[in-house]
């Protein structure tokens, strides 16, 4: 797979608010009786990506590809399996709990659920201030002041302080969630899925406070979305997320007009269209996602893959830039050299099985004849 | 990082701030808007905790409970301070019980004195059954006289109740076979060679002979050649001696100072009242005066010393402490009984007093015994042929109220040591009470530690936790309260020490279903989102725990609580019962109930038990009424 940071470091590193490098999570499966690992579930299997301050990058798959993973795992709400995640330059699984703890503001998450995340026995007030206070983020005298401030500036009135989350409806609450982030100054919001519990026209609400917090306050989010429309409405860039993997990554833009990887494409085309006269040419996927506990081997791809080559079943495509500032892992963008490169691999690969399958047989014969 | 934390939050702080003053700016020039009726800042919203009681006041059943539950801990706590008794005040009253005085009667055998000089012997034995002969024919003298073998004794009457046994008939001599000759015995010589006469012309291989001369019968009777032929005579009539007296009489001193009375002066004293009623006893001269029907020992200086009579009175121990003035005044009574035939006969006497602390009998200043008036009756009873003058009188005796029906003094009555039941009820209640709530708390206290470690931590801790649970909810309570409470008598445990044993170690016997519960709260609530956000915005773990997972599982652990307050009060009821829990004197419900546990005690006594298992079932119903109003209280899906 294509894991290395072959970016082209041309722009200087302190704009990134988060670099992630070859990022990996699996979850164990561990047999029932003896709690041997058995196996794993590959939930993010090396993904890489930067994002510039100021920027949203939207984060699209669909189920179960590993997006709320990831999302997850950089914040370090679970502990990684391999790779490294740069916050300003700074790896946050090198870091103590301590020191972990005290950087915990600045990287916020808001959740897919409003109803179950708000402690159903705290008064609204205390669900967003306590943190504040936790970490001193505003002098003692201030801090009512301070949370009435970020309570209006996510459309919360004041009075709201008192209540509990019971009494408010599902967009109030993801508000009160945004409050709760917005509080403790982030530099970087992880929002998973903040919109898709939501009715459409609150979903428009959110996203366009979203929007305005991030203008006036300058935030970076990470966008984890299924819903592409979304995504493009709010993204700056764009990364499709496939079985754990990055299959491409790149500004919006590019990539809602030419997708170039046949899953991106594929996703796309499933996008309706408010034009009734419109012709949709949809890409119909055949088959399930593959279980992550058991990927295929090659391009994780190929198994659904409408353009799929021999090579594609044994060789694992390069994530790499195909076009300026657009990447993506696809054989069918390979160079000659690549192309040689895994043809090659390719038959390495064929021999290796046919070694294996003989064997196999061996053994098999072996134990018949014993 | 620290300093660039503080510009950062200036900065977002100083943005708002700006952004507040141009809104403000902006408002300025738009009137204040007036509030709405219908604006939402207006309603009213009652948090959490507020909402629960407001649910929870509403409810009638539960309330109902509440108020029970008061009114039990009003009763208990308050009540037994305004009560006046105590629990351990036992409570006494005076009542008229009849007491045994003195028994008065004939002695069961008759006293036998063999005088100096006798030899009867076997003829004693035989007295008692001939005087009673005598007495039912009225006789003076025994007309057969009885026979022993070949001796003969005769009974003479010499006084009322005094007679004396003579021999008449016996061994008079015997014949010698070496010599042919009579060698012992007196006879003169008439008689001799008639007797030896009679024996040598005696048939053949005749061992026996009789010789009749004048009015004398001689009996002969060969014993051995060596040994000779044994005579047996007819005493004649100067040879006839007394050998025995026998009385029922019994002597009785009549002063302190007199001296002891021997056997010398009994049989003295008998032979003087039969004849000349004067004699002389240890160089002091005496003499017998009858006086209405008592016979009195008067010595020289005309002192009464002694009384002679023939009923014995003894005191109820049968010990001879009465003096003769009361002994002649029962054998006045006695005979007055007997001749106009009462069973009961009822007269006033001086009774001297024991004293009920010292047990001993006052003495006035000049050392007099004090003597009190009281109404004696004498009750004639027969036992086994035997007939007893029994004095009793009714005397005012302290006793402890045992079982005292309902009283305005005593609402509810005593029970079987005294107490007031009322007291001890209210006194019961605050242990049961507070052995219920020390209890639980300690349950749950020992419950949310390790259930909140295992749900919290999981892993080892939580299967290692999770098995010792399992291993406390398979012990038996019920048997090892017992092996416990054994240990505890078998330590001698004060009962107050042993209160506060029993309460640790019911709570920890106690804690594991709280465990579960907390345990499975926070395995659900530990993966809740709001868990991970507050993990999210660094708080502190303790934070956490207290602030995020204990307040959410506060409602279950009240509920539980207070449902488990029944079950321990119920719990320690039934172990008091049984004698395994709070030992008696300090009072619990259940040793309330226990001692009037067996069921006569049951039947008679509803006054005891009833109260208390009635106040066993309302406590306990009133906190299930309580806890099931707290759990729909609780329960966010009830109607708001």
């Amino acid at each position: 797979m294509g894991n290395n940071n072959e970016h082209q470091n041309t722009i200087d590193n302190n704009d990134y608010v988060l670099e992630v490098n070859n990022l990996k999570k699996y979850f164990p499966i561990k047999s029932s009786f003896l709690r041997i690992v058995v196996g794993n579930v590959k939930a993010v299997d090396g993904i890489s990506f930067k994002i510039k301050r100021g920027t949203t990058m939207g984060l699209v798959g669909e189920s179960g590809c590993g997006k709320s993973t990831a999302g997850r795992t950089l914040l370090r709400l679970q502990e990684k399996t391999e790779g490294e995640v740069l916050f300003n330059g700074e790896d946050i699984f090198k870091l103590s709990r301590e020191e972990l703890r005290r950087l915990r503001p600045k990287i916020q998450i808001i959740f897919q659920d409003p109803y179950s995340s708000l402690s159903p026995r705290m008064p609204i007030g205390e669900i967003i201030g306590e943190a504040v206070r936790e970490h001193n983020i505003v002098p003692k005298e201030e801090f009512d002041d301070y949370i009435t401030r970020i309570m209006k500036a996510c459309g919360l009135q004041e009075y709201h302080k008192d209540r509990y989350p019971h009494e408010f409806s599902g967009g109030q609450r993801q508000r009160i969630c945004i409050a709760r982030a917005l509080a403790l100054n982030p530099d970087f919001i992880v929002c998973d899925e903040p919109v898709s519990a939501l009715d459409v026209s609150i979903q428009a609400q959110i996203i366009n406070l979203l929007k305005q917090l991030q203008r006036e306050f300058n935030l970076t989010y990470l966008f984890i979305s299924h819903d592409l429309s979304v995504v493009e409405h709010i993204s700056d860039t764009v990364g499709v997320m496939y079985l754990g993997n990055l299959v491409e990554y790149s500004d919006t833009d590019h990539v809602f007009s030419n997708p170039l990887h046949p899953y991106t494409k594929a996703l796309f085309s499933a996008i309706p269209v408010p034009d009734p006269d419109y012709k949709m040419e949809r890409i119909v996927l055949e088959g399930s996602i593959p279980s992550p506990a058991n990927p295929p081997k090659g391009c994780k791809f190929h198994t659904r893959c409408s353009q799929c080559m021999k090579i594609c079943e044994k060789v694992d495509p390069l994530y790499k830039e195909v076009e300026p500032n657009h990447f993506c892992a696809c054989h069918l963008y390979n160079t000659a050299e690549e192309q040689a490169q895994a043809e090659k691999e390719y038959e390495q690969a064929v021999l290796e099985e046919e070694a294996e399958q003989n064997s196999k047989r061996k053994k098999a014969k072996k134990a018949k004849k014993a | 990082m620290a300093d660039n934390n503080k510009d950062n939050i200036n900065l977002l702080n100083e943005k708002l701030k700006a952004k507040e003053a141009a809104e403000r700016a902006q408002s300025q020039v738009g009137t204040d808007e007036p509030m709405k009726l219908d604006d939402a800042a207006r309603v009213k919203v009652l948090s959490p905790a507020r909402l629960v009681a407001k649910r929870f006041f509403r409810n009638k059943l539960a309330m109902v409970g509440l108020v029970i539950l008061i009114i039990l801990f009003a009763f208990s706590f308050l009540g037994s301070i305004i009560y006046p008794y105590s629990q351990f005040q036992k409570f006494t009253g005076t009542n008229k019980q009849d007491r045994e005085y003195a028994v008065s009667g004939e002695p069961s055998s008759v006293y036998k004195y063999v005088l100096e000089g006798s030899d009867i012997s076997e003829g004693k034995d035989f007295v008692d059954s001939f005087i009673i002969e005598m007495e039912k024919n009225g006789e003076e003298t025994s007309s057969q006289g009885f026979v022993l073998g070949n001796d003969k004794f005769r009974l003479t009457r010499l006084y009322e109740n005094l007679y004396s046994l003579s021999k008449t008939a016996g061994y008079a001599g015997k014949i010698d076979h070496l010599t042919g000759t009579i060698a012992e015995g007196t006879f003169d010589d008439e008689t001799a060679a008639e007797i030896l006469n009679v024996w040598n012309s005696r048939g053949k291989g005749d061992k026996n002979a009789v010789v009749t001369i004048g009015d004398i019968e001689y009996l002969l009777i060969y014993g051995s050649k060596s040994s000779g032929t044994m005579i047996y005579s007819d005493y004649p009539e100067d040879q006839i001696k007394e050998g025995l007296l026998a009385t029922s009489l019994v002597f009785d001193k009549a002063s302190p100072d007199a001296p002891d009375i021997s056997d010398e002066f009994r049989i003295s004293a008998l032979k003087a009242l039969a004849g000349e009623r004067k004699f002389n006893f240890d160089g002091k001269d005496y003499t017998i005066v009858n006086e209405s029907g008592e016979e009195l020992i008067e010595d020289a200086a005309g002192n009464v010393q002694f009384g002679i009579s023939k009923y014995a009175t003894r005191d109820e121990l049968g010990q001879d402490t009465f003096d003769i003035d009361f002994k002649k005044t029962m054998v006045g009574i006695i005979d007055k009984m007997e001749a106009e035939g009462l069973r009961e006969y009822n007269f006033t006497y001086g009774v001297p007093q024991l004293n009920p602390e010292t047990r001993k009998y006052e003495y006035d200043e000049s050392g007099n015994i004090i003597l009190q008036e009281e109404d004696l009756t004498v009750k004639r009873k027969e036992v086994a042929g035997e007939i007893r003058y029994h004095v009793q009188y009714l005397k005012n005796t302290e006793v402890y109220s045992l079982y005292e029906q309902p009283s305005w003094t005593h609402w509810l009555g005593t029970d079987g040591d005294g107490y007031d039941v009322l007291a001890r009820i209210m006194y019961g209640g605050r242990i049961s009470l507070i052995v219920g709530f020390v209890v639980v708390i300690l349950e749950t206290i020992l419950g949310v530690i390790m259930g909140g470690i295992a749900g919290f931590f999981g892993g080892w801790v939580d299967t290692l936790i999770m098995r010792l649970v399992d291993i406390f909810y398979c012990i038996p309570t019920m048997p090892i309260m017992i092996i416990i409470a054994s240990v505890f008598d078998k330590l001698k445990m004060a009962p107050y020490q042993r209160l506060l044993w029993m309460m640790g170690v019911l709570g920890v016997l106690g804690w594991s279903g709280i465990a579960r519960l907390v345990r499975g709260q926070i395995l659900s609530l530990r993966e809740q989102e709001f868990m991970t956000a507050a993990e999210a915005t660094g708080l502190k773990t303790g934070r956490r725990i207290f602030k995020h997972l204990v307040p959410n599982v506060m409602p279950q652990l009240i509920v539980s609580m207070t449902m488990g307050l029944g079950s321990v009060i119920l719990m320690e009821s039934t172990l008091s019962y049984l004698g395994l829990g709070v030992k008696h004197p300090y009072a619990t419900w259940g040793n309330i109930i226990n001692s009037v546990s067996d069921i006569e005690a049951m039947k008679s006594y509803v006054y005891i038990w009833l109260p208390v298992g009635l106040l066993i079932s309302l406590a306990v119903i009133a906190f299930n009424f309580v806890g099931d109003g707290l759990r729909d209280a609780f329960d966010p899906k009830m109607k708001r």
